[in-house]
């Protein structure tokens, strides 16, 4: 099937690798014991990040030699990016809206910004990336 | 007066199809002894009155489930002018099988191929006029949502039930070797008069030969049983 | 004569119609240039051999993470509502016994049940998402794969979905089964599905017995034993009642949408509106019933205070023995049994027989000691197992065409629940757990 600019393939793969280990990274120490106040201990939240990172790392092969393949798995990794970070800010929105009800105790704080929200903000840019290349696409 | 049965693939716009051939003019009810909702509707073309059915939509013609029973049942034993097969365009493939089952039943078969638009937008180009000539069956692209394609498909309906009686046979070659044995079978059945009369002689052979159910009920009531039996075996 | 039996015959048949297929298609079909569609890139991926199951999970998790953290302001303004409501009862109404009425029935057992109404919603909320998108589609596809590996059929995985709302359509989906073994199977197993009236009970135990912090994680916990089991109860009937290979299947995957703020939430209301109107009949009808139950006698038990007193405590008692041990007490046996009516009346139950004050629901039932985290964990398996409600008895027995068949599912189920139950317990206690 048809081939992108593999020069743009390079770029994308690079940055969708640092993504990925990122993920990886961040989900095993969610895993094992969390690490200080800004990553939780969760096992399935940890698991949901290894399983992006699972995706991510995938297309990287493909994708550095401009095939669409590839783009489909960094496409797919960056889905799960956004659902999971869009779900922690809502949950983030939600503790705010405990506190105001008198429910909670302290407002949600910055150190609640889990990892998987950083690493959906640092997805965005590969998004628009990705959404260039494929914006003509029909469903 | 016209009657013309629609079948298709479940999820083809089928139904969509239905409504816009036949617009308000359609009634719901079940089909004899199950539960599987039967509509029929009604169009005038050209000062010609067409009935229409919508028969289930399904994968293949088999005995095992019952809506297959009944689109099958209908078109074997009421027999209708045109047999309307709506056909997935974006995956031809999968939905061409039930085309090669409803030629085998020798259906007088117009085919519908819908969700043009999408498969023209995925990049699928079809050869309408060469598949047609292939599998013998007029063919006119659709796009039920918008409605296009269902003049042509009302006029091919019409002149396909004028016709119905300089039917084309193209069959479906399966080979040498299985084609000796359908042919032995189709001639034990063609000694049984009432029943190569009732049914087309080769798609018996056929079903007899898959040991369909029903096909084999049939041949428990045919006077010629031991050597169809014979010949099957 | 040719060397094959006749059922390797329609195999043939079929394999030579789809030659004819392709050979067809080689003459008249051609993609221009390869186009890849947002719909090829996504199922690349989601269809993935290895990675597609993983996603599925990983989805499945985003899904119960989303419905429990995010109703949880939503359900405690509701609480606060009807603890505003109760006490406006108890001041206003002079008559005892329609005081009684309206702040132990209807306040504490409709309204404990009410507050469920935000996780309810959000999870059907998800789901639709989910289906209107065309995702649920390639999630049954790709567990069906795995299921046909077993040995299962394929297709199943599509009512097994619509489990998670509620058990009946779910069972009413199995009609698209063509093969009447496959289908039994699938019919028998549904149960197992938590559905949507399960999801009270959970949001109310792991709430209390883990914190919120853990909560969404052991609900989570939940669901997948219940697919588990289905998976291995499934296995087990193909083994022993339903011998036989599954029949081969083809899946309808649509193109990927999507979704439109209004048919999700027109989906939404469309499972929502039937929790509602359940609420409104036969948890409401259960719960007048278990109100009456605990203050009546009415003199014995100074109206409805004495709860030690009441017939329903005489009623848990007797049935008591049968749970104790697992650790659980009489209201919980009560619980249970009404539960078979509706699985949202245990949380009725407790909310009559615990009465919801200062505290919420939650906070009453560790502070009674009710429950510890491990006979918590295996209350919350035992609901899910134990037996479907009346309801799913009544379709199981329709779309079987036989009473004995819902007996038997009745039976299983109750079997499969004190096992699960017990072995959880066990398990627990020789870690050293209480």
């Amino acid at each position: 099937m048809g081939n992108f600019n593999f020069k743009t393939g390079k770029r994308l793969g690079a940055y969708a690798l640092a993504l990925g280990l990122a993920s990886l990274a961040a989900g095993l120490v969610e895993i094992l014991g969390g690490y200080g106040e800004m990553i939780p201990s969760d096992w399935f939240g940890g698991y949901a990040l290894v399983v992006i990172a699972a995706t991510y790392l995938n297309g990287i092969n493909d994708v550095s030699k401009g095939k669409y393949d590839g783009l489909s798995f960094l496409m797919g990794g960056l889905f799960l990016t956004a659902i999971f970070g869009v779900l922690y800010l809502l949950i983030i929105g939600a503790d705010g809206l405990m506190y105001i009800l008198g429910e909670a105790d302290e407002l949600p704080a910055f150190v609640d910004l889990r990892p998987a929200i950083w690493i959906f903000i640092f997805s965005l840019p590969l998004a628009c990336a990705v959404h260039k290349l494929t914006r003509r696409m029909a469903w | 007066m016209i009657t013309a049965a629609i079948i298709g693939n479940p999820n083809v716009g089928k139904t969509e199809l239905f409504n816009r051939l036949t617009g308000m003019k359609q009634h719901v009810g079940n089909w004899p002894g199950v539960t599987v909702e039967k509509k029929i509707g009604s169009y005038s073309y050209k000062g010609e009155d067409i009935e229409v059915v919508d028969l289930p939509g399904t994968y293949s013609l088999t005995t095992l489930a019952a809506d297959e029973l009944i689109s099958r049942d209908y078109i074997v034993e009421e027999k209708p002018d045109v047999v309307v097969d709506i056909v997935d365009a974006t995956s031809l493939e999968r939905n061409l099988y039930l085309t090669l089952l409803l030629l085998e039943l020798e259906a007088n078969l117009v085919m519908a191929l819908n969700r043009w638009d999408l498969a023209t937008r995925r990049g699928i180009l079809i050869e309408t006029e060469k598949l047609s000539e292939l599998l013998g069956v007029p063919i006119v692209p659709t796009i039920a949502p918008t409605g296009e394609g269902i003049e042509s498909l009302k006029e091919l309906i019409s002149m396909a039930a004028k016709a119905k009686n300089e039917k084309r046979k193209i069959v479906v070659g399966y080979g040498e070797k299985v084609e000796l044995s359908i042919a032995k079978v189709k001639d034990a059945f063609c000694k049984d008069a009432t029943l190569s009369n009732k049914y087309p002689p080769r798609w018996l052979a056929i079903k007899a030969l898959e040991e369909d159910e029903q096909v084999l009920k049939l041949i428990e009531k045919s006077s010629h049983r031991a050597e169809i039996m014979a010949a099957v075996r | 004569m040719i060397d094959s039996t006749n059922e390797e015959m329609a195999v043939v048949l079929a394999e030579m119609r789809y030659k004819a297929i392709s050979d067809l298609l080689a003459s008249v079909l051609s993609k221009k240039g390869g186009r890849w569609t947002y719909t090829d890139m996504f199922d690349h991926v989601f269809l993935h051999k290895s990675l597609g199951i993983p996603i599925f999970l990983a989805l499945l998790w985003a899904v119960f993470q989303f419905t429990f953290s995010l109703s949880e302001p939503f359900m405690a303004m509701i609480e606060i509502a009807f603890g505003w409501l109760g006490g406006l009862a108890e001041i206003g109404i002079s008559n005892p016994h329609i005081a009684s009425f309206v702040s132990g029935g209807i306040v504490d057992g409709l309204g404990s049940v009410l507050v469920f109404v935000p996780p309810i919603f959000m999870l059907f909320f998800a789901l639709s998402i989910l289906e209107d998108s065309g995702y649920l589609a390639r999630a049954a596809f790709v567990m069906d794969r795995l299921m046909y590996k077993l040995g299962l059929h394929g297709r199943s995985f599509i009512p097994m979905m619509m489990g998670f709302g509620c058990n009946i359509p779910a069972i009413m989906a199995t009609r698209s089964i063509d093969n009447e073994k496959d289908r039994m199977i699938t019919i028998l197993v549904n149960p197992l599905i938590s559905c949507g009236a399960r999801l009270p009970v959970y949001v109310l135990i792991a709430g209390a017995v883990f914190g919120a912090k853990y909560a969404g994680t052991v609900i989570f916990s939940m669901y997948i034993l219940g697919i588990a089991l289905a998976i291995i109860m499934a296995l087990i009937f193909r083994r022993t009642l339903f011998k036989g290979d599954p029949s081969p299947f083809v899946l309808e995957l649509p193109a990927y949408l999507v979704p439109t703020a209004k048919t999700v939430i027109y989906h939404m209301w469309e499972r929502g509106k039937l929790f509602l109107a359940r609420a409104g009949t036969i948890i409401f009808g259960t719960v007048i019933i278990v109100w009456f139950l605990s203050t009546h006698p009415w003199d014995a038990t100074a109206g409805g205070v004495i709860i030690e007193n009441s017939y329903i405590a005489s009623l848990g008692r007797f049935l008591e023995p049968i749970f104790s041990p697992f650790g659980w007490d009489w209201m919980t046996a009560v619980a249970l049994l009404f539960g078979f009516l509706a699985k949202e009346v245990v949380v009725g139950t407790y909310g009559i027989l615990l009465g919801v004050g200062e505290e919420t629901l939650g906070e009453s039932l560790v502070g009674l000691g009710l429950f510890t985290p491990l006979t918590g964990y295996a209350f919350m398996a035992f609901v899910l197992i134990y037996v479907p409600c009346v309801a799913t008895i009544g379709i199981i027995a329709k779309e079987m065409h036989s009473y004995k068949w819902a007996a038997f599912v009745m039976a299983y189920l109750v079997v499969l629940a004190f096992l699960v139950s017990g072995s959880i317990i066990g398990a627990g206690r020789l870690l050293g757990l209480s």
